[in-house]
C-alpha cells in the first residue's frame, strides 16, 4: 500500500513537471536576460557598493526567475523578474541617496572645520 | 454514534477551509496594510510630484492584488483562497512596499540634494571669508619677514656707523700725527739748510782762499 502511495506521488510530481516543463516565451526570456545584464552593470558600479543589501535581494529574485524559467513556470518567472526589476530600481535609488548622504556628511564636516578656522582667525591674536 | 459521525463529517468539511481561512485573512490583512501604507505615504508626501509615479504604481499594484484576491475566492466569497492566489497577494503587496520604499528614497534624495546645495553655499561663503584672513595672514607674515630684515639692516647700519666713527677718530689722530711730522720735517729741513749754509763758505771767501 505504501509503495503504491509513493508511486502515485512520484507520478503526480512527474506529470506536474511535465506540465510546467515547457519553453518560456521569448519575451520573458529576453526580460530575464536584460535584467541579468542590468544587474551585472549595476554590480560593477557604485550601486553594488552602496546598496549591497538590495542588490543581493535582486540577485536572489533573478536566480529564482531563471530557475522558474528553466522549469518552464512562466507565472513564477514573471513574478520574480518583476520583483528583481523593481529591486534593482530601488537599489539604484538607495545608492544615489547614500552617495548624496555621504556628500552631505563631507560638506558638513568641511563646514565645521572652516567655521572653527574662521573663529580662530576672529579671536584677538595672543602676544 | 450517528451524531459523532455527523460531527466528524462536518470537521472534515470545515478543517481545510479553516486552514485556508487563515491564508485568506492573512492575504486580506496584507492588502489592507499595503493600502493603509499607500494612503499614509500619499498623505505624508502631500501628493508630491516627485513620488506621484511611485504612488500611482503602488495603487495599480494594490489593484492587481485585490483582483487576484477577489478572483480566487470561491463559493460567492465565502470560500478559501488558493495558495497560488495567496502567493500572488504576498508578491504584489511586497511590490507595493518596494514602490513606497522607492518613493521614500526619492523624497530623501531630494531632501539630501537640497541640504547639499545649502551646505555647499555655506561652505563657499565661509571659505571665501577664511581666504580673506589667510591672505591677510600671508601678508602679515611677509611684512614680519620684511621687518626682521629691516631690523637686521638697521643693526648692521648702526655697526657700520660705529665703525665709521671709530675709523674717523683714528683718521683724525693719524692726520694729527702726520701734521706734527710735517712740522717736524719742515723744521728739520730748515735746520739742515741752515747748517748746510753755515758749513758752505761764501763764494768771495772761496775765491780768496784759492788765491792764497
Amino acid at each position: 500500500m505504501r509503495h503504491i502511495m509513493i508511486g502515485l506521488a512520484a507520478l503526480f510530481v512527474l506529470s506536474a513537471a511535465a506540465a510546467f516543463g515547457g519553453e518560456l516565451p521569448r519575451e520573458t526570456s529576453e526580460r530575464i536576460q536584460q535584467a541579468d545584464q542590468r544587474m551585472e552593470k549595476l554590480s560593477a558600479s557604485k550601486v553594488g557598493e552602496y546598496a549591497r543589501e538590495q542588490m543581493d535581494a535582486a540577485k536572489v529574485s533573478l536566480m529564482m526567475a531563471q530557475g522558474a524559467g528553466v522549469s518552464g513556470n512562466e507565472k513564477l518567472a514573471l513574478q520574480q523578474i518583476e520583483r528583481a526589476e523593481l529591486q534593482l530600481t530601488v537599489a539604484e535609488a538607495k545608492a544615489g541617496e547614500k552617495e548624496l548622504s555621504e556628500d552631505v556628511a563631507l560638506n558638513r564636516a568641511e563646514l565645521k572645520k572652516l567655521e572653527a578656522q574662521l573663529e580662530r582667525y576672529m579671536q584677538p591674536e595672543e602676544k | 454514534m450517528r451524531t459523532l459521525k455527523i460531527i466528524a463529517c462536518l470537521f472534515l468539511l470545515i478543517a481545510p477551509s479553516a486552514v485556508h481561512a487563515d491564508e485568506k485573512a492573512k492575504a486580506q490583512t496584507q492588502i489592507d496594510a499595503a493600502k493603509a501604507a499607500i494612503d499614509a505615504f500619499a498623505k505624508k508626501t502631500n501628493e508630491n510630484k516627485l513620488v506621484a509615479r511611485d504612488i500611482e504604481a503602488a495603487r495599480s499594484t494594490i489593484k492587481r492584488s485585490e483582483d487576484a484576491f477577489v478572483n480566487s475566492r470561491t463559493m460567492f466569497g465565502l470560500g478559501d483562497i488558493s495558495p497560488e492566489a495567496a502567493n500572488s497577494v504576498k508578491h504584489l503587496t511586497d511590490l507595493v512596499d518596494m514602490h513606497l520604499t522607492l518613493g521614500q528614497s526619492r523624497v530623501d534624495t531630494a531632501k539630501a540634494a537640497e541640504e547639499l546645495k545649502t551646505l555647499s553655499g555655506q561652505v563657499a561663503k565661509i571659505r571665501a571669508k577664511v581666504k580673506v584672513f589667510e591672505d591677510r595672514k600671508a601678508e602679515l607674515e611677509k611684512l614680519r619677514a620684511g621687518l626682521i630684515k629691516y631690523e637686521a639692516v638697521v643693526k648692521e647700519l648702526e655697526q657700520v656707523k660705529a665703525e665709521n666713527a671709530r675709523l674717523a677718530g683714528k683718521e683724525a689722530k693719524l692726520l694729527d700725527g702726520q701734521k706734527s711730522l710735517s712740522i717736524e720735517i719742515d723744521y728739520l729741513k730748515a735746520e739742515l739748510a741752515k747748517r748746510t749754509a753755515a758749513l758752505t763758505p761764501a763764494p768771495e771767501a772761496a775765491a780768496e782762499a784759492e788765491k792764497k
